[in-house]
């Protein structure tokens, strides 16, 4: 399966955040630690509530946590 | 690899062993008594509604059985709850799982249409079953590992 267009710096942000795990940050936003590690990777793209709570958790704008890159033209 | 993805694993193999089991069971039963019976629509509509409450029994089984294994195996709690992630997953397995149903029920109808007794209907139907089943499972499995 390819990979979503929508990144993200979540692992940036967690360790910034003093380190938190992966399972922490669910907790707080109410996954499991698996959909983390497939947000993390590109894997999944999260709700636009999953990712505005995430945002949310790490105080920043949707983004800042977030970003697009659109197909590039032919 | 995940709970989820072993959940899956599990669930492949004893719901196809069990299904296949059955079957084969239904057949040499019928066989040593009547063979012709294997025609007639009513064994068939028993061999369905006897399946239907075993598969659910031995589906919560397995479940409880590899929720202890796995406990004791890697003392790690199994998740909680489905989130977002888990719910789409299963959603598109099942639509994968029910697109081969609907392939399966479909071949079993061109098998009555050219001319096939009830037996090749019903073994064609299952088969379907089956297969719907294990694309369901694989499905699960695909989405957990490589992502949606």
């Amino acid at each position: 399966m390819a990979k979503t267009r929508i990144s993200n710096n979540i692992r940036k942000l967690r360790f910034l955040q003093d380190e938190m795990t992966q399972k922490e940050l669910g907790d707080k936003v109410g996954v499991t630690r698996q959909t983390i590690v497939a947000i993390e990777k590109a894997k999944y793209s999260p709700s636009l509530e999953l990712a505005f709570k995430i945002a949310h958790v790490f105080g920043l704008p949707l983004e800042e946590v977030f970003s697009y890159s659109p197909e590039p033209e032919t | 690899m995940s709970y989820q993805e072993k959940k899956s694993l599990v669930s492949l193999f004893a719901t196809t062993l069990f299904t296949i089991g059955y079957f084969i069971y239904v057949f040499q039963v019928q066989q040593d008594g009547d063979p012709a019976a294997l025609n007639d629509l009513q064994l068939w509509g028993k061999a369905v509604l006897i399946l239907l409450p075993c598969q659910i029994v031995w589906h919560i089984l397995v479940h409880i059985g590899f929720s202890i294994v796995h406990k004791m195996t890697t003392d790690e709690d199994p998740p909680a709850f489905e989130d977002e992630r888990d719910k789409l997953i299963e959603l598109k397995s099942s639509r994968n799982g029910h697109y081969a149903f609907m392939l399966g029920f479909m071949v079993a109808m061109a098998v009555l249409a050219w001319g096939g007794g009830a037996f090749q209907m019903f073994v064609t139907m299952i088969c379907g079953g089956i297969l719907s089943s294990v694309i369901e499972s694989v499905s699960h499995l695909y989405y957990h590992r490589r992502g949606i």
